[in-house]
Order: structure tokens, then C-alpha cells, then sequence
């Protein structure tokens, strides 16, 4: 451990050593491993998440490259299911589930709310470490020849009569759901407990909303999930019946138990990429957010909304149509909130001080897209035309606007944002526009041809189709390499970063909050003094008081007025 | 050292918690104990009468079943657990889990009102074939 | 680290207890830290309400839907040794909450003493579990290829001559009646000697074990309406077991989480080992404890007591 004492926290002595940060604090692997600082977490599930994403996109690229001809490449049948099955169970449990909150959410989280450190740090570790395992079984269940039921696991093909690595890969995502219960756990008592004295609820930064509603959402449905896929688990191996229509049981029943967790868990995946959005946008525009308790009402909302509207996952299944009606008209509602959201981030730029850093690229795209994405899916919501699209690449391009141009662009644009807290570094701003314009770019020509040919009824899951389908899913594969190079890029120019970057002062961008006030990279214990909160969350100035100088003077960005002596405090 | 704040429900004037955990007397143990096993007498024996008899509904003994076992489960989370000498938070997520949970109930909605088909088949008071 | 200089090994200032408690690094103050752990536990405790809500879900769903088979099934059940199972449970609950109290006066020997009735009572209700289990399974009731529900039935029926002049409900006997009918049409025939029901149990007409294709074929058996008609009421009896074994195969499953992390904190508080220097933990075990309790207090007058 190091043996440095509080005055040094902090100090550069003569520009030759460099201050002790939670990075260069001690530099053993044990130290690493068994760590409880929760940055040090967020840097591991930071290269565990970024390798999920690259399994799951090969598998991506595999099934753009199989969907080029009309009567398939070089896949089988079996083995086409299998590709997209580990393609939607990889990145779906292994990436967007816990990207945001597991890297940004455990990194950021107790910097922006004034604490040392989560409220359970050891319980984090715990849970990177059974990601880690459910990680290695789900690679094991792929590698030792995957499953082909898809990732939704339909009974009975699930349960009875698929010959896949059905068990195994379900286990996998079991265990990955106890990872992110933890997570949710730790962000839950933290934000209740751990803000810093004088932050009351309506003084927390916005992202930190979002972290609770999405550990509100884990919570409460993550086990239901859980318990569902351990019965298909136990239909299989023991041949128990509960979802097998030949003695009485019924398979909607699965669809309704799996649904119940599956659709509050796309808020899981967009919650935290919309707090991220909320932090980026009012960084960029040097202005308060505009609507605060509007935005954190809607978050709310978002979660408990999204929990009733399940049903519109099962409108062509056996469900009561009665029932389907109720679901419509709420997933009509659970619209609501989230557009009120965009209106208001359009607003708070309108009349800022609009910089167009990467990350408000990335921040651009997301409400571009994800708005796409939202309104394509009330197309879905609508009880009729979904009877029309269901199942087909409508729901796929609809899924991906709001997956992919929602959470993914979030998680970058959040790396981007916070990438000099993390590291001290500065990335290329040339390199980091340009991913930022490939991915957009790249994007929109993979999936927008995916809402036409879904429409005109190319069904999802099958590599064969119709000839006249050709040109786009020819236009989908050419715009899937041009976004794969754009996701590629930032794994060069962030890592070389970290080498050859400028080094970063405690607030590049100038913003307002916690955990700017840090030292970049902060120190292991974050705070020497826990700050008093006495402002606003997004307390921008609009007039320059100084002549220029937007941020308030209680935010230095100057790393001399940061070194704190043992005994001093950050009071206002 | 900053001294202690309630952090779970702001500061009071003088800076002391604002709630704070007590915990309960050993009788109280013992008295929740005591109602509890009197409560599955109570059960038990009500397996044994029909109340369909005496009070002309199929659905009284699982109804009541159902309130004795709350009961039960009341007693449990407010002493033995502590919920009643606990803060504000604890009760809130203490209640949350359960009230929760019901929200599955509106899976019955569909099973309810699904249109009649040979493929389900109720079992009607008087299926006797 | 540096910050140890902050950190305060202080006297719980609230004064209700003799123990020292240790405040971590992150924690400013004892009730912030008190609270969290509480909080914490319980939101723990939310997501294992989910988890078996489903369970519970299905059930009542089934339940609602074949309640007939379950009125028939249940009698399966044995009610006398699910009361003990509940009584054995409470008593648990109750030596645990005791435990708690003794923790947070820091009187050792007493918490161990009353975690280890605890677990005593764990296993006891695990014994009389496996006592319930084996007696199902060699009923043939175990759901899975082997579910026998006939041979299940005829053997309950010979122990179980109703007494005469008792009114049975009409509707507890579905599958029974079924059963009778398709024997009158030799669908169906069992040897079944009074003194060892395990043995000598012959059923004529079809086995599910179908063992190659040219096998299928010749078992295509035309039953008799009857049969057909058992075979369905069979098959909700199956989900009603599969239900039954899965919600207890589960609670059982927390009962041993239990017992071992009990027997691991006994054996903490005997060799004075520091993590239990605090009383939290043990009452965050008690917390566990008392939810396993509440889904027995559920389950019991669901499942077994079926009127």
C-alpha cells in the first residue's frame, strides 16, 4: 500500500513526480484484482464490457456478410440461428445491460455526488468478478457450439426440443443478472445515503437520477427473468412441465414472465445513456438543464411506466386482445416521458454556448436517433400495424435506432465526456470527431434500409429471402462495415492516448459538478473533505461576470487552486 | 471531523440524525413468537371446517387463509425484522418488494379474458364427465 | 492508507448498545452506516420477493385455472408434517431474532448458542423435506419421464378408503374417476399388493419411454375417451408437482444458503473472529432468515392446505 499522508494527496513536487492518483497509487496486479476503489472497478468492466461488444460484433458482421445474397453465404440454417442468438445474448446481457452503469455509473457516480466511494465497495468487486464468470460461461456455451433458440428463449423450443447449449448459455445470463443486482444494490443505498451534506435530491446532477431509476428497474425485475429462465432450465434437464402446452401448461406464460423483465430491462439499457446525455448536453452548452424536475419526473415515470406495457412484445401471440388494447394505449404512454426528455434538451441548448466537442457529436446523434427510434416504435405500440411488422426488420431497425443510437452512442459519448477524469489524458478531438461522424454515418445506412425491407416484409432471423430484398440488405452490410470501423477507431486513439495524450488539468470542458472539482486522475480516496453543496446541479452562469468566463469561480479549472492542504476544506 | 448528519433525512437545527434505528425488548420477541404459532392453529384448523357451508361462497377459506398468512407475514416484518423501529427508507423498501410483486397479477387479466376455447379447458364447479 | 486518520472506531453514540462498531472509510457517521447496511439487505430481500413472485404467480394462475387437480393433488401432500415443517420454521425465526438482540449486546456465547438452534432447526426442517421428497418420489410423483400419476392414485385410494357416512367434495376426484373408468375399458391394469406398494405394478396399454422409431409407430395406442380424458387430468397433476417441487426445491435451496452461512458465523463467533466484531451482519442473516420464514408462511396454506 502506499505509504504517502494526506498533504501529499494532491501536491506535485517540482513538476517532477507525479501526483498520487487512484491510478499510480500502487501498481501490483494483486492490487488491482483484489481492489475495492470503485474507479478501479469501472477501468475493469471497462476492457470486460468493450470485449463483450467486440464478440457481439462479430457476430454482427457475420450475419450482415450472410445476409448479402438472398440464399445465404456460408452459414447453415442451424448455424445462422446460433450466430444470432450469441449476437443478441452477448450484447444485450454482456453489453447493454451493464456498459453505462458498470463503467460510467461505478466511476462517475460517487465523484458526482461528493463520496469516497460507493456505499459497498466490496460487493462491486463481487460483482465484476460473477460478470466475469457469466462471461466465461457464456463464451463457453458459444464456443462449445452456441444456442439457436434466439435470444428471447421461447418455450418449448427452449425447454424441450432445441439441441443447443440451451442450460449453459441460460445460466450465463442468470449469473450476469446477479451482477448487475449488485450493481443496482450498491447505486441504490449510495444515492439514498452517500450524497454529500447539502445535496438534497433536487440538487443531484441528473445522471445520477437516472442511475436510481435504473437501479430501481434492476431491482424489481432482474429476478423475474432469473427465475423464469432457471425454470426452463429445470424443464429441461428434469423434464419438470410448467410451459409445455402437451400436459396443460401454457407458453405465453413464459413469454408474459420473460417479457415482465425483458421490456423494463430496454429502460435499463437507455436510462443510464440518457443521464449520460443530460451531463454532455448541459457540459456543451454551458446552461442549466432546462426543465430539472421535468427530467427527473420523466426518468421516474420511465421506470415505473415501463414496467405495465410488457404485453406489446405478445400482440400476435395468444394473449387476451383485451388485454393487447390495455398494453397499446400504455405503450402509447411510456412515450411520454421520454420525449419530454428530448424537448427539453432541445431546449436547453437553444440560446447556450454550444461547443461541438466529440462527445456533443455523439450526444447529437443519440437524440437524432434515438427519436427515430422512439417513434417507429409507437408503429409497433399500435395494436393493427403491429400485427403487420411484428417480427419482421422493422422491429430489428426499430430495436437497433434505439439500442444502438440510444444506449451505445450514450456510452461513448459519456467515455468521451469523462476519458480525462478516468485517465488524465487527452484524446485526439480530430479522431474522436471523426468515429463520432462514421458511427452516425454508418449507422443510419445499416439500419434505416432495415425499417423499408422490414416493412415490405422481410422476416427477422431468416437468412434466406426474396431477391427484390437484395439491394437492401446489400446497402445494411456496406453501412455495418463503415459503423464497425466507426466503433473500432476510438480503441485506437483512447488507448493511445493514455501514452501520448496532453495531459488533462481537474476540468477540461469547463463543467459544473463534483466531480470536476477532483483531480484528473482523482485521487483513491476522491475527497480529502467532503464538499458542503450549497448550488444548483447545472450551475452555469449566462453573463460573464469575469469577461468571458462562463464557469463559476467556485469550479477551477486551474490544477494550482486544487492542492488542498490536510487541513483545508471546499466550502463556499 | 464533520459531525453526524441524518443522511437519510436531511439535518436537524442542532445537527443530530433526524431518524435513527431503535431496537425492541426481548418481550416483544416472545409475544410475536407466541401470536405467530396461535395463527397456525388458526390456520390448520381452518383446513378442516368449510366455511362454504356457513357462509354460502366457494372462495371464503382461501380469502381467509390468505389474511391469516398476511397477518402472519406482518407480524414477522414489523418485529422480527425490525421494520418498526426502522427509518422511513427501510419501511419503504420493506413494502415495495411486496406491493411489487402483485403487479404480476395483471398477467391473470389475459387468462381472464381470453375467449372461450376447447384449447383451455376450466375445470367448472361441476365438471363431472 | 493515509485516511485511516479519519476514521473513528466509535462508541455507537446512540447508546443502546455495548458494542463497538467500526465506521468504514466511506461512511461519515455509525447511523449512516447502520442504515445503509439495513437498506441495502432489504432491497436485497425486494429482488428475492421477485424471484419467487413468479413462482407464486404460476402457481395461483394454475391453480385458478385446474382447480380441481389441485383439490385431487394436494392430498398427496402430507398436512401433519407441513405443520411441523411451519412450527420447526417459526421456532428458527424466533431464536434468530433473539440472536440478533444478543449480537447488539455483544454476548457471544448466547449468539452462537441461538444460531446454532437456528441451524438446528434448518436441518430438522430439512430432514422432514427429504422424508416428504423420497415419499413422493417413490409414489412415482416426481415430475419428470417418470411421473406416474395412476400408479400414484390406485396405491392413495387403496390406503385411503374413505370412512363411511363422510361427504367427500365432489370435485376432489377427477382424475380418480377417469382413472375407473378407463380400467372398466381395460385400458388400464394394476397389481397392487397391500402390504409393499413399491412393487409388482403392472400398467397395460402405454409406456411413454419410446425407445426407436419403429417403436413409435407400433405404440400408437387407441385409447379409450376415458383414458384420454386421465391422460389430461395426469398432465395438470404433473404442472401442479412440477410447481409443488420447484417453489419448495427452491425455498429449500435458501434454507441451505442459510445453514451454511449460520454455521459460518457460529464458528465466527466462537473463534471471535473480527468480521462479527459488529453486530450487522448477524442481523443482516436474521433479515435473511426471517424472508425465508415468510415464503414457508405462504407456501404452507398454499400449497398444502387446499380446501
Amino acid at each position: 500500500m502506499s505509504t504517502a499522508t494526506l498533504k501529499d494527496v494532491g501536491k506535485s513536487h517540482d513538476n517532477v513526480k507525479e501526483p498520487l492518483n487512484y491510478l499510480n497509487a500502487t501498481n501490483t496486479i494483486k492490487s488491482w484484482l483484489f481492489t475495492v476503489d470503485h474507479k478501479r472497478i469501472a477501468i475493469m468492466y471497462l476492457v470486460a464490457v468493450s470485449v463483450a461488444f467486440l464478440l457481439g460484433g462479430l457476430a454482427a458482421g457475420m450475419i450482415r456478410v450472410e445476409l448479402t445474397v438472398p440464399k445465404g453465404q456460408f452459414l447453415t440454417n442451424d448455424a445462422y440461428n446460433k450466430v444470432f442468438t450469441a449476437h443478441g445474448v452477448v450484447m444485450i446481457f454482456f453489453f447493454l445491460i451493464p456498459a453505462v452503469p458498470a463503467v460510467l455509473g461505478n466511476f462517475v457516480l460517487p465523484l458526482m455526488l461528493g463520496a469516497r466511494d460507493l456505499a459497498f465497495p466490496r460487493l462491486n468487486l463481487l460483482s465484476f468478478y460473477v460478470y466475469s464468470a457469466a462471461l466465461v460461461m457464456g463464451l463457453a456455451a458459444i464456443i462449445g457450439g452456441g444456442v439457436d433458440t434466439g435470444w428471447t428463449f421461447y418455450t418449448p423450443y427452449s425447454s424441450v426440443y432445441s439441441n443447443s447449449n440451451v442450460a449453459l448459455t441460460i445460466m450465463a445470463a442468470f449469473v450476469a443478472g446477479f451482477s448487475s443486482i449488485f450493481t443496482g444494490l450498491n447505486f441504490i443505498v449510495t444515492i439514498h445515503k452517500m450524497r454529500a451534506p447539502g445535496m438534497t435530491w433536487f440538487k443531484m446532477p441528473l445522471f445520477a437520477w437516472a442511475m436510481y431509476a435504473t437501479s430501481v428497474i434492476i431491482m424489481l425485475g432482474t429476478p423475474v427473468v432469473a427465475i423464469t429462465l432457471a425454470l426452463v432450465v429445470v424443464e429441461r434437464t428434469l423434464g419438470f412441465g410448467i410451459f409445455s402446452p402437451e400436459i396443460g401448461g401454457d407458453p405465453v406464460l413464459f413469454q408474459h414472465l420473460f417479457w415482465f423483465y425483458s421490456h423494463p430491462a430496454v429502460y435499463i439499457m437507455v436510462l443510464p445513456a440518457m443521464g449520460v446525455i443530460n451531463e454532455v448536453i448541459a457540459a456543451n452548452s454551458k446552461k442549466r438543464i432546462f426543465g430539472y424536475e421535468f427530467v427527473a419526473f420523466s426518468t421516474m415515470a420511465i421506470a415505473v411506466f415501463g414496467f405495465i406495457v410488457w404485453g406489446h412484445h405478445m400482440f400476435a401471440t395468444s394473449q387476451s386482445m383485451y388485454l393487447g388494447l390495455v398494453f397499446s394505449v400504455l405503450s402509447f404512454l411510456v412515450a411520454v416521458p421520454s420525449a419530454v426528455k428530448i424537448f427539453n434538451w432541445a431546449t436547453t441548448m437553444y440560446k447556450g454556448s454550444v461547443e461541438l466537442t466529440s462527445h456533443m457529436l455523439y450526444a447529437f446523434g443519440f437524440l437524432g436517433l434515438f427519436t427515430i427510434g422512439g417513434l417507429t416504435g409507437l408503429y409497433l405500440s399500435s395494436l393493427a400495424t403491429d400485427i403487420h411488422l411484428t417480427a419482421t426488420y422493422f422491429v430489428v431497425a426499430h430495436f437497433h435506432y434505439v439500442m444502438v443510437g440510444g444506449t451505445a452512442m450514450g456510452f461513448l459519448a459519456g467515455l468521451h465526456f469523462w476519458w480525462p477524469k478516468m485517465t488524465g489524458r487527452m484524446y485526439s478531438e480530430i479522431w474522436g470527431k471523426v468515429s463520432a461522424v462514421l458511427v452516425f454515418l454508418g449507422f443510419n445506412l445499416t439500419f434505416l434500409p432495415q425499417f423499408v425491407v422490414g416493412y415490405l416484409g422481410m422476416p427477422r432471423r431468416y437468412h434466406f429471402y426474396p431477391p427484390e430484398f437484395q439491394l437492401w440488405h446489400v446497402m445494411s452490410t456496406g453501412g455495418a462495415f463503415v459503423l464497425g470501423v466507426g466503433f473500432l477507431l476510438p480503441a485506437f486513439y483512447l488507448v493511445h492516448s493514455l501514452k501520448h495524450g496532453e495531459k488533462a488539468g481537474n476540468n477540461p470542458w469547463r463543467a459544473v459538478g463534483l466531480e470536476w472539482l477532483t483531480m484528473s486522475p482523482p485521487d483513491t480516496h476522491n475527497f480529502h473533505e467532503l464538499p458542503v453543496v450549497t448550488w444548483e446541479a447545472y450551475e452555469y452562469f449566462q453573463e460573464s461576470h469575469h469577461g468571458g468566463d462562463v464557469a463559476p469561480s467556485r469550479f477551477p479549472f486551474d490544477d494550482e487552486e486544487l492542492h488542498l492542504a490536510a487541513d483545508e476544506e471546499v466550502h463556499v | 471531523m464533520a459531525s453526524g448528519h441524518g443522511h437519510g433525512a436531511g439535518f436537524a437545527p442542532d445537527g443530530a440524525p433526524i431518524e435513527r434505528i431503535s431496537h425492541p425488548k426481548l418481550s416483544l420477541y416472545f409475544g410475536t413468537y407466541f401470536a405467530l404459532l396461535g395463527l397456525l392453529v388458526v390456520t390448520v384448523v381452518l383446513y378442516f371446517i368449510d366455511l362454504s357451508k356457513m357462509w354460502h361462497w366457494v372462495g371464503w377459506n382461501i380469502v381467509i387463509a390468505l389474511i391469516v398468512a398476511t397477518v402472519k407475514a406482518l407480524l414477522v416484518v414489523l418485529n422480527f425484522m425490525n421494520v418498526k423501529g426502522g427509518t422511513r427508507l427501510i419501511w419503504l423498501w420493506a413494502a415495495l418488494g411486496f406491493i411489487w410483486v402483485l403487479l404480476m397479477g395483471i398477467i391473470f387479466l389475459d387468462y381472464q379474458f381470453r375467449p372461450d376455447s376447447t384449447a383451455w379447458e376450466w375445470q367448472s364447479l361441476t365438471d363431472r364427465k | 492508507m493515509s485516511l485511516k486518520s479519519l476514521e473513528n472506531a466509535a462508541v455507537a453514540s446512540s447508546g443502546h448498545h455495548m458494542i463497538e462498531q467500526k465506521l468504514s472509510v466511506q461512511f461519515e457517521d455509525l447511523d449512516q452506516q447502520n442504515e445503509s447496511y439495513i437498506v441495502g439487505m432489504w432491497s436485497f430481500l425486494v429482488t428475492e420477493v421477485m424471484f419467487f413472485g413468479a413462482l407464486f404467480l404460476a402457481y395461483t394462475l394454475y391453480r385458478v385455472m385446474y382447480f380441481n387437480t389441485y383439490l385431487e393433488a394436494h392430498h398427496f401432500l402430507d398436512v401433519k408434517l407441513g405443520t411441523l415443517n411451519t412450527l420447526v420454521l417459526l421456532s428458527s425465526s424466533l431464536s434468530a431474532a433473539l440472536a440478533v438482540f444478543y449480537a447488539q449486546h455483544g454476548q457471544r456465547i448466547k449468539v452462537a448458542l441461538l444460531l446454532a438452534f437456528t441451524c438446528l432447526c434448518a436441518f430438522g426442517f430439512m430432514g422432514i423435506k427429504y422424508v416428504e421428497y423420497t415419499s413422493k418420489i417413490n409414489e412415482g410423483l416426481l415430475p419428470d419421464q417418470n411421473f406416474n400419476y395412476a400408479k400414484a392414485l390406485t396405491v392413495f385410494h387403496e390406503h385411503h378408503k374413505p370412512a363411511a357416512g363422510t361427504e367427500e367434495n365432489p370435485r376432489a376426484n377427477v382424475a380418480w374417476e377417469q382413472l375407473e373408468l378407463a380400467r372398466k375399458a381395460n385400458q388400464v391394469s394394476f397389481v397392487v399388493p397391500k402390504d409393499n406398494p413399491e412393487t409388482t405394478f403392472v400398467e397395460s396399454g402405454f409406456d411413454n419411454r419410446v425407445t426407436s422409431a419403429a417403436d413409435a409407430t407400433a405404440r400408437v395406442v387407441v385409447k379409450s375417451p376415458a383414458r384420454e380424458r386421465f391422460d389430461i387430468e395426469a398432465g395438470k397433476a404433473k404442472i401442479f408437482f412440477s410447481i409443488y417441487f420447484c417453489m419448495t426445491g427452491l425455498h429449500g435451496i435458501h434454507v441451505i444458503i442459510g445453514i451454511i452461512c449460520m454455521t459460518t458465523f457460529i464458528l465466527m463467533y466462537l473463534t471471535k473472529h473480527p468480521a462479527v466484531d459488529d453486530y450487522l451482519p448477524t442481523e443482516m442473516l436474521g433479515l435473511y432468515w426471517h424472508f425465508v420464514d415468510i415464503v414457508w408462511i405462504f407456501l404452507f396454506p398454499l400449497m398444502y392446505l387446499i380446501s
